[in-house]
Order: structure tokens, then C-alpha cells, then sequence
């Protein structure tokens, strides 16, 4: 209650300076917008204009790209963290992969899928994946060696040391790469909408840069501030239900 | 007569129990571990029975090996030479008619004590209405049935080790193994744990391995004690303890439990003085 009481007052105080800033310096509005003109292009955008259309095309590519490249994050890391084969196998691409820098790969992806939304989702799933991948591979190998052993004295069988153990030690560390995801998968999403779209928050923002439309531009950037706060609180909160004995676990191993 | 001849044999000086169907058989049991520069012996000809329903100590000081006798035990480690045997066959892994009890609880922290003490059951893909009522006989007779829906950061370490000793006899072994259970326990607890081990095994009554190197803690709840000494380690001495049970705090000041663990407090100087 109290440090939302502090946030509000801070945020009051910003935008009164921003406000301020603008008449006392005669800031021109195609360098920065007032924050009125700001809350009147979201308005405009929200409900007259097609602001709804661009978001759900950025949130659509965003969701469905973080998906896929965690989803995939989290099968090839599982495999190659239980099979020494698969690491072999497959690190070195996956190292050269993340040597390389994603959105120089923007280009390409959009020749081979096109303009649409899959290239979006490609891009957003590749930008997702290395986090993703080495919390997965990090998280089930730090699993406490004298758990496994104990499994191992109790005859449990691999796939149930998989379940049983594994997965629950590794689930804050994978929690964790979510996390990071979030705030990728954002960027991925934005890169793509640049370098070609005609849909999305990232299209937007390049559209009105042309015509200078400083105040459109920045009700873009909110609203992709307020997607990324949405997505990260929401990983936080599935995360605190399911790892419910994080602290109370470290406070066991300790006694 | 018989009654007599019976009532005299148990107070008789140590003699070894007639060797009828040991439990477990350890045969010139050696472990060797490969290290940078040469290499460590752990355990040199090791020889060792177990009986049905037997509480055996293992006691010795640091080093001695008697943890990697554990592992042997649990089917955990292969030795380098010799053999183990369990019921005349060889242990060649975790066998299903074992528990085991380590120095630190080992629970899994995302599962309730009643989950935790079900994990060997589940493993072995028992009867899922049984082991739950096994489990729930077995957190009453550790004292912790109000407790079994409790996490086991929630849980001090004394009930996480109960409930370690609950999920060790969850499927009915016919051996359990301890691993130092009591060590990370502070000396409270400790004792008290003492006496209640004692209790829990009159009523399951199977034979236990209690590696422990506290001398009074062997004395109070075993009918055997092996002193093994370190580098390499190497059986001692084997001691039965021929105290009557059910034992309590008071029987620590019985002249036999203080002689008894003053002649082993000798023995152990004698070891550490030689190692």
C-alpha cells in the first residue's frame, strides 16, 4: 500500500516535470510530445483508431514465438541434460547459433516466411530460446546430487528421477529464463515489425517516425511497456504458485 | 529347566550369536577409489554378518570407511574385491527390501511428509491404499501425524529426520540402513531421537545398519557393535551388547552401559593414537 502510494506520487512528480519541461523550454512536438498529446494519441489510437488491431498482431506474434521457442528451449534442453549423446550432438550448433547475433538474421527469416505473422513468430522464438535453453539445461543438472542418490537407493527409475526430482529443482531456474524470455520475445517481436511489417506495435512506431508523429510513437512505446509488465507479472505469479518452496527449501538445506 | 538355561544365556559374556541365515554377509569386502596420485583404500578385507532383526552399530572415528560400507550395503557402490551378499545373493544394486537413512534428511521440499514417506512405495509401484495407510501408520509411530501435510522447510530438522526414518521403512524392508541420521541434530534432540529410534524399531523390528561415531549412541541401541579403524578401514573389534531392552536415559549410568562405553572411549584413543 505504502510503495504504491510512493510509485503514484513519483509518477506524478515525472510527468508534472515532463509537462512543465515542454512549455518552459519551447520543445518543439515533433521532438517530444506533451504528456497530454500523449494520452490523447492512446485515446485516439484506442478508440477510434486501429491501436487494437496493431496490438493483438504484436501480442499475437509475441505469445505464439515465446511459445514456441521456450517450448522448444525446454525439450532440447531436457533431452541434452539427461543424454550426453544429445549434447554432443547438438551444442555446437546451438553455441553457433547464439554466437550469432538474432536480428542479423531478421532479413533472411523474412525472405523464407514471408511478410505475415510467421516470420514474427520465427523471429520471436529464436530471440527466446538461448535464455531459455541454458536456464533449462543450468537448472535440471544443479539438481541436489543427494536427492538424485536417494531416488537412486529407492529404486526409482529414471523417468520418475526425471519427474519427481529434476523438474521441481530445476522450476525456479526455468522460471527464471520465462522471465528473461518475456522482455526478448518483445524485442524479437519489434525487430521484425521494423524491417518488414504492415501490422504490429514495432510497425507503428517506423510508421509514424516518417511523419514525424512523436506523440503516436510514444503511446506505441507505453503500450509496449504495459505488455511487458502484464507478461512479466504474470510469469512471476504462475512462478510464485508453482515453486511455493523456494525459500523454505534453501532454509532446510541449511539445517 | 529350559526357562533357566534361556534367562542365563542372555546375560552370558559376548559370544557370537550362532551364524544361522545372516541377513547380510560381508566377504573380504575391499573398496579401492582411484585418486590423481596413486589411489585410496576405503575398506581393506572387510568381514561382517548381519542377522535377521539385529540393530547392528558400525562405530568409528572420521575416515574409517564405514559410510562407503553404507553405500555397499545399499547397493549404491560396487566393491572393488570381495562380495556382499544379501539373503546369500550378491547385491549388485538398490534392492527393494532396503531402506536407507541419511545424514541430512534428503526430502524432496515440494512434497508434503506424507508424499515424502510414500516415495519408496510409489518407486516400487506398490498398492497406492496400502502405503497410504502404511505412511500414515508410520508418521503416528514417528510422533508427526499432525504434521503430515506440513512442507519440509515448515518442518524442524528432528521432524525431517522422522519422517527420513518414517520413508525408510515405508515399504516394509527387511534392512535399514543409517547413515550418521542423528549427526546434524543438535544434542537435544539427539538423545531424544535416541530413545525414539529404539521404540520405532521394537515395533518394526527389522535389522539396521547405524553407522554412528558417537559411542554412547551405539551402546544404547545396539546388540552388536563393529569398531572399525581408518586407513584402510578395517574391522576392530566386534562387541555385543548384551543390555537388557527396552533401554532408557536411565540405563546410561547402569554400570554395564558405563563400562561398556569406557572400554570402547580406550579403544577409540588406542585408534586415533595409531592413525
Amino acid at each position: 500500500m505504502r510503495s504504491a502510494a510512493t510509485a503514484l506520487l513519483s509518477a506524478t512528480v515525472i510527468i508534472a516535470i515532463w509537462h512543465y519541461a515542454i512549455i518552459w523550454f519551447h520543445v518543439p512536438n515533433y521532438l517530444m510530445p506533451a504528456p497530454g498529446a500523449v494520452v490523447e494519441a492512446l485515446k485516439r489510437g484506442y478508440i477510434a483508431g486501429e491501436f487494437w488491431k496493431h496490438l493483438v498482431f504484436t501480442l499475437k506474434s509475441t505469445l505464439l514465438g515465446y511459445v514456441t521457442g521456450c517450448g522448444s528451449a525446454l525439450l532440447i534442453g531436457a533431452a541434452l541434460a539427461e543424454w550426453p549423446a544429445v549434447e554432443r550432438l547438438v551444442m555446437p550448433y546451438i553455441v553457433a547459433l547464439q554466437s550469432m547475433p538474432k536480428v542479423a538474421l531478421a532479413p533472411l527469416i523474412i525472405v523464407w516466411f514471408g511478410f505475415g505473422l510467421e516470420s514474427k513468430i520465427v523471429m520471436v522464438a529464436l530471440i527466446c530460446f538461448f535464455p531459455m535453453f541454458v536456464n533449462t539445461v543450468a537448472g535440471l543438472r544443479q539438481t541436489d546430487p543427494t536427492l538424485i542418490e536417494m531416488m537412486r537407493a529407492y529404486s526409482g527409475s529414471r523417468w520418475r528421477t526425471f519427474v519427481r526430482i529434476k523438474v521441481p529443482a530445476a522450476a525456479g531456474t526455468i522460471f527464471a529464463g520465462l522471465q528473461i524470455a518475456v522482455v526478448l520475445s518483445l524485442i524479437g517481436a519489434i525487430v521484425a515489425e521494423f524491417i518488414s511489417s504492415t501490422e504490429g506495435l514495432g510497425y507503428l512506431i517506423s510508421a509514424a517516425s516518417t511523419t514525424l508523429d512523436t506523440s503516436v510513437m510514444f503511446a506505441a512505446l507505453f503500450s509496449l511497456a504495459a505488455l511487458g509488465i502484464t507478461g512479466s507479472a504474470v510469469v512471476r505469479s504462475v512462478h510464485r504458485k508453482l515453486v511455493f518452496w523456494g525459500k523454505s527449501a534453501s532454509a532446510a538445506a541449511k539445517e | 529347566m529350559k526357562g533357566v538355561k534361556l534367562a542365563l544365556s542372555t546375560y552370558e559374556a559376548p559370544s557370537p550369536q550362532p551364524v544361522t541365515n545372516p541377513l547380510l554377509t560381508a566377504t573380504g569386502v575391499s573398496m579401492v577409489y582411484p585418486a590423481r596420485r596413486g589411489s585410496t583404500t576405503a575398506l581393506e578385507n572387510l568381514n561382517c554378518t548381519l542377522d535377521e532383526a539385529e540393530f547392528l552399530s558400525i562405530l568409528g572415528p572420521s575416515g574409517c570407511g564405514k559410510s562407503t560400507f553404507l553405500r555397499l550395503a545399499a547397493g549404491l557402490l560396487q566393491p572393488t574385491s570381495g562380495e556382499l551378499t544379501f539373503r546369500g545373493r550378491p547385491i549388485q544394486g538398490p534392492g527393494r527390501d532396503t531402506g536407507i537413512v541419511f545424514q541430512q534428511p534428503t526430502l524432496l521440499p515440494w512434497a508434503t511428509a506424507i508424499k515424502n514417506v510414500m516415495l519408496p512405495s510409489e518407486n516400487l509401484g506398490l498398492d497406492r491404499k496400502d502405503s497410504l495407510a502404511r505412511a500414515h501408520e508410520l508418521l503416528r509411530l514417528v510422533g508427526l501425524s499432525a504434521y503430515k501435510d506440513l512442507y519440509p522447510g515448515e518442518m524442524s530438522g528432528g521432524m525431517c529426520q522422522r519422517v527420513g526414518i518414517a520413508r525408510g521403512l515405508a515399504h516394509r524392508p527387511s534392512l535399514l540402513l543409517m547413515d550418521e541420521p542423528f549427526a546434524a541434530l543438535d544434542a537435544m534432540t539427539r538423545e531424544h531421537m535416541m530413545v525414539e529410534l529404539q521404540r520405532i524399531w521394537q515395533v518394526q523390528r527389522c535389522s539396521v545398519i547405524f553407522i554412528t561415531h558417537s559411542i554412547p549412541e551405539a551402546v544404547f541401541l545396539s546388540d552388536r557393535i563393529v569398531v572399525m579403524g581408518a586407513r584402510p578401514g578395517r574391522v576392530v573389534r566386534d562387541i555385543n551388547v548384551d543390555i537388557p531392552r527396552p533401554r532408557t536415559l536411565a540405563t546410561m549410568s547402569d554400570s554395564r552401559f558405563v563400562s561398556l562405553t569406557r572400554d570402547l572411549r580406550e579403544l577409540f584413543t588406542d585408534l586415533v593414537k595409531i592413525g
